[in-house]
């Protein structure tokens, strides 16, 4: 069936804006709160856009220290521009992502008609991107992973169109691959396994554009120069080795079990590789758990309360009618396309499931465009068939469809906008901007202000960067922020105190007797019993009630306030 | 599994064969006038009367079976049409034959707890009543109760029993962990080998291409056998997923018969070496991880409880080591159930899940009994436990005078005497073997 092209472009337009929509609502205030990563990433375009170096004083860097992670530099610098027109506040920090997760729709509609070339199969995927629970999530947040993906998309999109076409698009797509690698850590493994299969997928194809290939590759030999470099140096290591699954703490005591005295029965069946890959198994198949993907995936409500999974439960017949579609009656897809999807859903969880976190949807991430893809298979298959049958029944259909994935839609939004802030606020640091604007205002009446990083409803086990925030909201001039004699003072120790700041676990048995000192921490550090010596100047309070944290003034300034 | 659980006395294993027999008694021979069927139902009654995870799933089996009108399961004339007529008969049969099974059932004490509690606690499951109380609160406070009451009712329920149910159709289950409880098989692997997922994804992928009746039979197998399993809060259940095995098994037979046969040429060493790896692990590892979950050491306590009983008024065991120490102890020292019955009959009868008293042998929580501190006592709790010795006895002495170590030499049960006249026990006052 063929449609004609402006009624397409009218339905990608509204799917987009649609998509804009639900990206970009109330997008400062939801989430709750600016994640660490949001604003340790915000506050280092804005040190870049203001000084040219990160928070550290490093000049353009590749890999930026942040919170000693080494975060992959392109979203930082990809942000200088809503920094700059927006401020460094909650929107100016998630726009960027939000307008990339927008984009990823429209390129996610190019992307499946070039795989398909189904004009329709390309709209209902990218319309059930659009709503995604999944991508809706990630993209509200400040995440590399959105970006990557993006240039993941473009890249695979147009070295397919130079297959296709016989473009000359190869050294394009090279760019975009490369800028992926360049953006998020999952990347680095997912994007050149992704160009290793694209070439054997169509290594007949392209063995016949020599010279194009060539250039392609020579580029992209070029650009990742600096990639390895950085790889081979440790702070291109550090992240990696620190969340490789062999640092899981379910596997971590079963490893090193190396014994010169082994027999060698025991080298070949009983060593580290086997046990990490056996491991490996379990953390790979987990994402393909239907419960993780229809049922509880994306983690908006607490344990055993309903929740959602990375697609809507709606969108289950679908996705299976477009893997009958594509594997039982090969009718949609070619051999090579059919080959490439399929290797796609298997390498997408490889990145995430080599990390040390059981199903993470942000590592995930590179899958779903493949998901939405056979769903937009199953919904397109599903309407055609609806043209069949009776007029009562293609109404009911008609009707009935529609409205499953509205209301999967209001549960999802009731979830993400009423339930998820109440029960995961402390898990956003909700109350540190609170605090960090509070010990500004009043930065100058205290000699030091002590601020701890851990807290929690149950027990301080939620630890958070508190000077990151102080600096964000404080919009404190990073160039100051550089220059400071404490900042930093013990390289590689990371110390981030700086004027009268100090940011460091509270004891208060021993605190308590400082002098003219503000103190920011949780009931568990500054136990309200206790505190008699002091004055509880402020209380913050988490989404779900409990006591976020306690700003309290030591005894010299209580005293101060009761002569005054 | 099968390995693994025809090792452990489970009801669930005997239940099985008589199943699998019954069911190749019932495939074998049409209609209803054979001795084929007639074995068939005798052997489906003896499942039944073995295993209660049966009644689920033979009942659940046979009537998707009446409903999905199943012919010609395997298009061989030898093996028979399934007659709507025939499945109606046998659960017919079947619930008369077991008509004095479940009328017994139905009298015991807490028959109806029990039930819950083993095979159906999904409905039981206080968490999901909490959860839906807690979001509809959530949005009666943000002003929305409406959305509350429409998404977050007893309709959930069901949705987690869709959710257990598709929890049975990954790979992951079968392949790689199962269910991860070291008493339903090996905890670090699934219930088959690894190797065999790319020959059973490729049997199901035939069997959906190819879309003959053996595919539904194989489907309504499968989805029954789950129903047990997800009617359980924890779920998936290795063990009440049992007679979801040969599903399994056809669909990795099927994948290997269509395999290319150069393909199996390289299956089959690195099957050879997943079942070395598997086997050597299971014999030589598994044991270590959870002997506390199997009662390993309870002989040595039993035998020196045993040894010393006549010298003590009371004997405490905690039941922080060994969940259920009274049962192990009966089952130990081959206690006389006349004997336990008549200790019961003369209280009155109550069924217990849990029994914590034999003579004066007493079992449960430390902090929760109390014993004179005048009397002999024996302890025997876990090093953490110690400090509430004294307490429990009104502040009489004590002392520890044996220990009971693990395989990694860590103490984990003490053997404390306690007695108001300042310890006058001593370590050889104790015999151990």
């Amino acid at each position: 069936m063929k449609y004609s092209k402006k009624v397409i472009l009218f339905f990608l337009i509204l799917t987009v804006l649609l998509g804009g929509l639900l990206r970009f609502w109330k997008l400062a205030s939801y989430p709750i709160s600016l994640s660490i990563d949001e604003v340790g990433i915000g506050y280092d375009s804005y040190s870049i856009l203001k000084t040219g170096k990160d928070q550290w004083g490093e000049s353009f860097p590749l890999a930026f220290r942040s919170i000693g992670d080494y975060k992959p530099p392109v979203l930082e610098y990809l942000m200088i521009p809503a920094i700059t027109v927006f401020g460094l506040n909650e929107f100016g920090t998630r726009f960027t992502v939000a307008l990339f997760g927008t984009l990823t729709i429209l390129f996610t509609f190019l992307l499946i008609k070039q795989i398909s070339k189904n004009d329709l199969i390309a709209l209902l995927s990218s319309f059930s991107l659009s709503i995604s629970p999944w991508h809706l999530q990630v993209s509200r947040m400040t995440s590399e992973s959105v970006v990557a993906l993006f240039f993941i998309i473009i890249g695979v999109w147009l070295f397919l169109k130079s297959v296709h076409e016989k473009k000359n698009l190869y050294w394009l797509s090279a760019i975009f691959f490369c800028l992926s690698l360049y953006t998020y850590h999952s990347a680095r493994l997912f994007t050149p396994v992704m160009v290793f299969g694209l070439t054997i997928i169509y290594f007949k194809n392209i063995i016949k554009e020599k010279k194009r290939i060539i250039l392609g590759i020579l580029l992209g030999l070029i650009l990742v120069i600096p990639f390895v470099y950085i790889m081979l140096t440790p702070l291109g290591r550090t992240r990696t080795q620190s969340v490789f699954i062999s640092k899981d703490i379910e596997i971590n005591s079963q490893l090193n079990v190396n014994n010169s005295r082994r027999t060698i029965l025991n080298k070949i069946f009983d060593n580290n590789f086997l046990t990490l890959f056996n491991f490996w198994t379990k953390r790979y198949l987990n994402y393909f758990d239907f419960s993780y993907i229809f049922f509880e995936g994306v983690n908006l409500s607490s344990i055993k309360l309903p929740d959602v999974g990375l697609m809507y439960l709606i969108e289950l017949p679908f996705l299976l009618l477009g893997l009958w579609q594509i594997i039982v009656n090969k009718k949609i897809l070619g051999r090579q396309e059919l080959i490439l999807v399929i290797f796609w859903v298997l390498i997408g969880p490889l990145a995430a499931s080599l990390a040390n976190n059981e199903q993470h949807i942000l590592r995930n991430l590179t899958t779903i465009p493949m998901l939405q893809f056979l769903v937009g298979i199953g919904l397109s298959v599903f309407i055609l068939k609806l043209f069949r049958i009776s007029l009562a029944k293609k109404l009911l259909f008609f009707c009935l469809t529609p409205l499953l994935f509205i209301v999967s839609l209001v549960y999802y939004c009731d979830l993400y906008y009423v339930h998820y802030p109440i029960q995961f606020s402390e898990y956003w640091s909700y109350g540190m901007k609170e605090a960090a604007l509070f010990a500004w205002d009043h930065q100058k009446e205290y000699k030091n202000i002590i601020i701890d990083s851990s807290f929690g409803t149950q027990g301080p086990f939620t630890v958070s960067t508190p000077h990151l925030y102080v600096y964000f909201y404080g919009k404190y001039d990073p160039w100051l922020l550089q220059t400071d004699p404490l900042h930093d003072k013990e390289p590689n120790k990371g110390s981030a105190d700086f004027l009268n700041f100090s940011f460091r676990p509270i004891y208060w048995p021993v605190d308590r007797y400082s002098k003219n000192t503000l103190f920011i921490g949780s009931p568990w550090s500054l136990p309200p019993e206790d505190l008699d010596k002091a004055k509880v100047i402020k209380t913050i309070y988490f989404k779900n009630g409990a006591t976020g944290f306690l700003i309290v003034a030591s005894l010299e300034d209580k005293e101060n306030t009761s002569q005054n | 599994m099968g390995v693994f659980l025809s090792r452990t006395a489970n009801s669930e294993g005997l239940g099985f064969v008589f199943f699998i027999f019954g069911l190749y008694f019932f495939l074998k021979r049409d209609g209803t006038k054979n001795l084929g069927y007639l074995f068939s139902l005798i052997l489906f009654s003896l499942s039944l009367y073995s295993d209660k995870t049966a009644w689920i799933f033979i009942f659940s089996f046979l009537i998707l079976l009446f409903f999905v009108n199943v012919k010609n399961i395997f298009k061989v004339k030898s093996i028979l049409l399934i007659k709507k007529s025939k499945i109606f008969t046998t659960v017919l049969l079947l619930v008369l034959f077991c008509l004095p099974l479940f009328f017994n059932y139905s009298k015991l004490p807490q028959f109806g707890n029990s039930l819950r509690d083993n095979n159906f606690s999904l409905i039981n499951d206080i968490g999901i009543s909490n959860g839906i109380n807690q979001m509809r609160g959530e949005d009666i406070k943000s002003g929305y109760p409406l959305v509350g009451k429409i998404f977050y009712n007893k309709i959930y329920w069901l949705v987690k029993l869709f959710s257990n149910v598709f929890e049975h159709f990954v790979p992951r289950f079968y392949f790689s962990s199962g269910d991860q409880d070291p008493i339903h098989g090996l905890s670090n692997f699934g219930p088959f080998f690894l190797v065999l997922i790319i020959p059973a994804i490729y049997g199901t992928i035939f069997l959906v291409k190819n879309k003959s009746t053996l595919s539904l039979f194989v489907l309504v197998w499968l989805f029954a056998s789950s129903l047990p399993s997800a009617l359980m809060s924890k779920s998936p259940d290795q063990l009440k997923f049992y007679y979801s095995i040969p599903v399994i098994l056809i669909l990795v037979a099927l994948g290997i018969e269509k395999l290319p046969k150069r393909f199996l040429l390289v299956l089959t060493p690195f099957l050879l070496f997943n079942m070395v790896y598997i086997y050597k692990d299971a014999i030589f590892k598994e044991p270590f991880r959870y002997s506390q979950k199997w009662s390993l050491g309870f002989n040595q306590v039993a035998t020196v409880i045993q040894d010393n009983y006549s010298d003590f008024d009371n004997i405490f065991i905690t039941n922080k080591y060994f969940s259920d120490p009274v049962t192990l102890y009966l089952f130990s020292v081959k206690y006389s159930p006349e004997k336990y019955f008549f200790q019961l009959t003369k209280s009155s009868i109550s069924y217990r899940l849990w029994m914590n008293k034999v003579d004066k042998i007493i079992a449960g929580e430390l902090t929760e009994v109390k014993f004179k501190g005048s009397e002999r006592n024996l302890f025997v709790v876990t090093p953490q436990e110690e400090k509430y010795i004294g307490s429990a006895t009104g502040g009489a002495c004590y002392k520890v005078v044996k220990t009971i170590k693990d395989s990694k030499d860590n103490d984990i049960l003490l053997f404390a005497v306690s007695s108001i006249n300042e310890c006058k026990f001593s370590v050889n006052e104790i015999k151990t073997q």
